[in-house]
């Protein structure tokens, strides 16, 4: 290959391999800073992901929505999720759309199943929490011995913006789960 | 060429360029004809391995050193570090361009750092903002992004982490019902660099590497894409594949010996051997054929894809089929068979149902032993005349442990299959001694 040729295709793959995280980064940090706050309630579990390091799992409750024609829908899905707060202030699925929604907030997902009900499971984007190893190893301990009336009140907080939805913290017991972890 | 010449080549290149005899693009271009010699670049080939070992121990370190105190950084600085191993890589792999590298070491270790520091920036930035990762496209990504640093530096180790995430990637892709014939687009797009090294020299290390691994990788990615709707399907498929490898290895490598220099015969004959014991059980042939078709939950693509691989395996064994029956050498033409018998054992069982199927792979078996066996002693090979008898005597085996027969009929079987052993290599031994003399 001649020199020229690969000075440019050096920096044909330099913008590429930029453009990607950095796009990345964009997309999210104006999720963080400008989009709306929901509150969802949650239980964790911790596994580990081989590329990625330490996190916490997290089994937000409301995944599923009842839908009248459940024929339209097929598994996996691309659809957009329309929030709602209830009456507590958690947010909930009030129903899908195939077409991002105008008025009400909502974040992009895919379909996981479909019960012949008519109830449709979906798949969450924010079920993730990063931690340094140690400390998702004691937020595990911490969480998975205790159900029932001894189980923490668990709820993270999404921001939502443009369909995109970051999870932004985990509280546990009205505490952020880095000082809970803390209070041990 | 040889190596001597080689070597002497390499020699006077410089100072040929040095004055002016030929210019540098001539000489690359005269290097890249003849290759690399193989003996005496012992100290060169430790040079790479451990350029391309510390680069990726320096990587996965910068790695840990953040992921240590992660936690305490605010989101911008974890931000900007995510982008640090990736602007070090491409610093590093710039100035290799900009200056013309000629050392295989820098050129190896850069690119191996560069991929990585690829997939680990994407990670990061994953983490840092609690992305939960969508695998398949994560490695794709990862791929596309790292693939420009094999042409550029023209280095082999991150081609062969290219071809060995092509499978990865084909294997999450199958599992979220995607395009697994993508898996051939991204072959395509490295096939610009493999092809030229592996045609100039087929017998480099360089070469001889990305030929395992593709050969290897191939092997997996035919059973992850194969999407037949005929149950039974590889069973054919595969067959066609390790006789491809062997053909080739026989008419096309550069050392027609079953070693390392030669992964198309080895991959070839152990996948032969190994097929053919997989289809002498019965359990094999159980419910395959059309009458097992199945229509639903197809992607159509996929689909296609297997009639087009089924065709182009065919055509291409084929021929080489007819090349090779010139030479009328007796194992060649054993080995050879094996796609016509499973084609046969495919339309039996789909018609009869298993028990015949079966049967005839267990006298391929037998038979493929006793020639190699013959071979072997013909050759004065040990390890020919050994591989022989180790077929034979799997074979007997685990007939033996399937049959009804009692212990003591075992038993006896047993001794004789390692009697049997004992008294090949005996004469072989002896043999060799008496050739000495």
């Amino acid at each position: 290959m001649k020199r020229n040729v690969k000075i440019a295709l050096f920096i044909f793959m330099v913008l590429l391999q930029l453009t990607i995280p950095i796009s990345m980064i964009l997309e999210h940090q104006a999720t963080l800073t400008t989009g709306q706050v929901f509150k969802f309630k949650a239980a964790p579990v911790d596994p580990y992901d081989p590329f990625q390091g330490r996190y916490l799992s997290i089994n937000i409750e409301a995944r599923q929505v009842k839908v009248g024609d459940p024929g339209k829908y097929r598994d996996g899905q691309k659809v957009y999720a329309i929030l709602e707060t209830d009456d507590e202030g958690y947010a909930k699925i009030s129903g899908l759309s195939v077409d991002a929604p105008v008025n009400s907030p909502y974040f992009k997902t895919q379909i996981a199943n479909i019960d012949p009900l008519g109830t449709v499971y979906l798949q969450i984007p924010f079920n993730r929490y990063y931690m340094p190893e140690a400390q998702a190893t004691a937020a595990e301990k911490e969480l998975n011995g205790r159900f029932g009336e001894n189980a923490p009140k668990i709820y993270v907080n999404v921001r939502i913006y443009k369909g995109n939805a970051i999870l932004e913290s985990v509280y546990i017991s009205g505490l952020l789960i880095e000082d809970y972890l803390k209070t041990r | 060429m040889k190596d001597r010449n080689i070597k002497w080549l390499q020699d006077e290149l410089p100072k040929w360029i040095a004055k002016d005899i030929v210019s540098k693009e001539t000489a690359h271009r005269i290097q890249d004809y003849y290759g690399e010699a193989e003996g005496g670049s012992a100290l060169r080939l430790a040079l790479v391995i451990f350029g391309t070992l510390g680069a990726v121990l320096i990587g996965s370190g910068i790695i840990l050193v953040f992921a240590r105190n992660w936690d305490s950084f605010s989101i911008t600085l974890r931000t900007v570090l995510s982008l640090l191993p990736l602007l070090l890589g491409q610093l590093l792999t710039g100035w290799l361009v900009y200056k013309g590298e000629e050392s295989r070491a820098w050129r190896e270790g850069a690119a191996a750092f560069l991929f990585l520091a690829v997939g680990a920036t994407i990670s990061l930035i994953g983490q840092t903002y609690h992305i939960p990762s969508d695998r398949p496209q994560f490695v794709l990504v990862w791929l596309l992004l790292s693939l420009p640093s094999v042409y550029l530096l023209e280095a082999a180790v991150p081609a062969i982490f290219y071809i060995v995430g092509a499978v990865v990637w084909t294997g999450l892709t199958r599992g979220t019902v995607g395009y697994t014939f993508f898996y051939w687009l991204l072959l395509a797009l490295i096939s610009p660099f493999i092809y030229p090294k592996i045609k100039n020299n087929s017998a480099s290390n360089t070469s001889l590497f990305i030929v395992w691994t593709l050969a290897l990788s191939l092997c997996i990615a035919l059973g992850i894409i194969l999407d037949h709707p005929f149950p039974g399907l590889w069973i054919i498929i595969y067959s066609f594949y390790f006789t491809l490898l062997l053909l080739s290895g026989r008419l096309y490598s550069q050392s027609e010996k079953f070693s390392w220099q030669n992964p198309l015969l080895v991959i070839g004959t152990l996948g032969s051997l190994i097929l053919s014991i997989i289809f002498s059980y019965q359990g094999v042939w159980d419910g395959i054929g059309w009458q097992h078709y199945q229509q639903a939950l197809r992607n159509p693509v996929n689909t296609v894809q297997n009639y087009i691989l089924l065709g182009l395996l065919a055509l291409g064994t084929s021929w080489l089929f007819l090349k090779i029956l010139k030479r009328r050498d007796m194992l060649e033409l054993a080995f050879s068979a094996l796609p016509v018998l499973a084609i046969s054992g495919y339309l039996i069982a789909s018609y009869k149902g298993t028990g015949i199927a079966d049967l005839i792979f267990n006298a391929y078996l037998l038979i493929l032993g006793v020639l190699i066996v013959l071979r072997g002693l013909k050759l004065h090979s040990l390890s020919l005349t050994n591989g022989g008898m180790l077929t034979l005597a799997l074979l007997i085996i685990l007939r033996f442990f399937d049959s009804e027969l009692g212990f003591t009929a075992k038993g006896v079987a047993f001794i004789l299959v390692g009697s049997g052993f004992l008294l090949a290599n005996a004469i072989m031994v002896r043999r060799q001694k008496g050739g000495i003399r």
